[in-house]
């Protein structure tokens, strides 16, 4: 448990910065192409409010870095980098996600070279895919499960992150497939039955773009 | 009639004091009562659903731990004890039981407790004060009621994640302190004598279906609820050094 020492009241409202370095993504398709796996108003939020508000937060905190940097106010800079962790690492974690789901196909598993990895790793893709949906549903509080890239080891693992701490900085793995397991990922639609999200989730994996991160992470 | 009526009476009380199974308390007013600032729907979700998994998982960790015949009867005389006393002894028992019963029992005991904390909403959060001695408590810990309800705000709106941001008495200083909590830690898991007054659940759960996203409106809308006479008993008990929690 970590003191509070001082607080100022600050609010999340986005200010706008005139030199903003970080744009929100577009997402690869329609706000209700995932259903009825993620619905349409679950993206929205999503994507226009839970990712856009990263976004804009993170701009704020870098402006104020760099502001910082330059007057050599090392206290205010140390004091930053949570705000650039959380938003950053948000803004990272959320940009690979829209990417790594597509709308439902039928019959929908990996091939290639990433389906012979997960073979070699995990014994088979159920195995992977039981383990990754253990781990995500695992998750104490907010977090996200990943399906990463140990490039020293050449292998495939599974792990977790709490909150928006991205995978690579804080593990060393690169990012594969993930899974949103905040509340706001699902709530609006599964409730607090976590297990049914990250079950369904499956169905609009999309391995193409998991096997695109594959090759280029090896 | 009256043996078999003393006989259910004991089996409870026996129940009760055995502390092995926890019940799910209801709510104190109907699920509608909150409106509009917790909905209805969003009660019964957070409630029915979350207290309610929160109370069967800690049980079933409960009767695991109860049965436990590693260290000789160490664990099952620990699993015994009630949950707010077993929440200050994690660190003796092995991981599997402690993180489970940090985050189920954690989520428990911060569940029953907020849940009392609330009631009807006032129109506006400025006609609902705290008055007598835990007001006077609060200007002297925070300069006045004011500063204290911007600072647990900015606290609320500013944690990163699932947490709570808690008012409690330091067992060291013994004055009122704010601070917030990961997850469903509360502050009695780092100090047994740290005597906990108030708290707000900043998990999505609690506010997302009637807020969304915008958790600043939630906590803006919590002071419309806030039951001061429930939270000032509290304090006034904090005071006269009992230890029911």
């Amino acid at each position: 448990m970590q003191t509070i020492i001082k607080l100022a009241p600050r609010t999340l409202v986005p200010a706008l910065s005139r030199c903003s370095k970080h744009t929100l993504p577009d997402l690869p398709y329609d706000y209700n192409a995932l259903e009825p796996i993620i619905s349409g108003e679950i993206m929205k939020l999503h994507h226009q409010k839970h990712h856009a508000t990263y976004v804009n937060n993170l701009n704020v905190a870098e402006e104020k870095y760099n502001d910082a940097k330059a007057k050599n106010d090392l206290n205010t800079m140390i004091h930053l980098q949570p705000a650039i962790r959380f938003n950053g690492g948000g803004h990272l974690n959320h940009s690979i996600f829209w990417q790594v789901l597509c709308p439902k196909e039928g019959g929908n598993q990996p091939s290639g070279a990433l389906a012979d990895q997960i073979k070699k790793d995990f014994g088979s893709f159920d195995k992977m895919v039981t383990q990754l949906s253990n781990a995500s549903v695992g998750v104490q509080g907010s977090g996200w499960g990943w399906l990463g890239f140990n490039k020293q080891e050449q292998r495939l693992q599974v792990a977790t992150c709490s909150n928006q701490d991205p995978l690579q900085a804080t593990t060393g793995l690169l990012p594969i497939f993930g899974i949103d397991v905040w509340e706001h990922a699902y709530y609006l639609q599964y409730k607090n039955v976590r297990a049914d999200y990250v079950k369904a989730i499956f169905q609009i994996a999309n391995w193409k773009k998991a096997d695109e991160l594959f090759q280029k992470a090896k | 009639m009256m043996i078999s009526a003393a006989i259910v009476f004991l089996i409870t009380f026996a129940g009760v004091y055995s502390q092995t199974t926890l019940t799910l308390p209801p709510l104190p007013y109907a699920y509608n009562a909150l409106e509009p600032v917790l909905s209805e729907k969003l009660m019964h979700l957070h409630h029915d659903k979350h207290f309610f998994a929160y109370t069967n998982k800690t049980n079933m960790v409960l009767r695991l731990l109860c049965n436990e015949t590693k260290d000789g009867d160490k664990l099952k005389e620990i699993g015994n004890l009630p949950i707010e006393i077993i929440l200050t002894r994690l660190g003796e028992l092995p991981e599997t039981y402690a993180l489970s019963l940090r985050h189920n029992g954690g989520g428990y005991i911060n569940h029953k407790l907020f849940f009392s904390l609330l009631k009807a909403p006032t129109a506006t959060a400025a006609e609902n004060k705290p008055t007598g001695v835990f007001l006077e408590a609060l200007e002297k810990s925070f300069g006045s009621f004011d500063k204290f309800r911007e600072l647990f705000s900015a606290a609320s709106v500013n944690l990163f994640g699932s947490g709570w941001v808690w008012l409690y008495i330091d067992a060291r200083t013994k004055t009122l302190v704010l601070n917030f909590t990961a997850n469903q830690d509360n502050p009695i898991m780092f100090d047994k004598n740290h005597f906990v007054i108030m708290g707000i659940d900043l998990w999505e759960h609690a506010y997302y279906p009637v807020y969304e996203n915008r958790r600043a409106e939630y906590v803006e809308n919590f002071w419309r609820l806030v039951n001061w006479p429930v939270v000032s008993q509290r304090y006034i008990e904090s005071q006269t050094k009992r230890s029911d929690l």
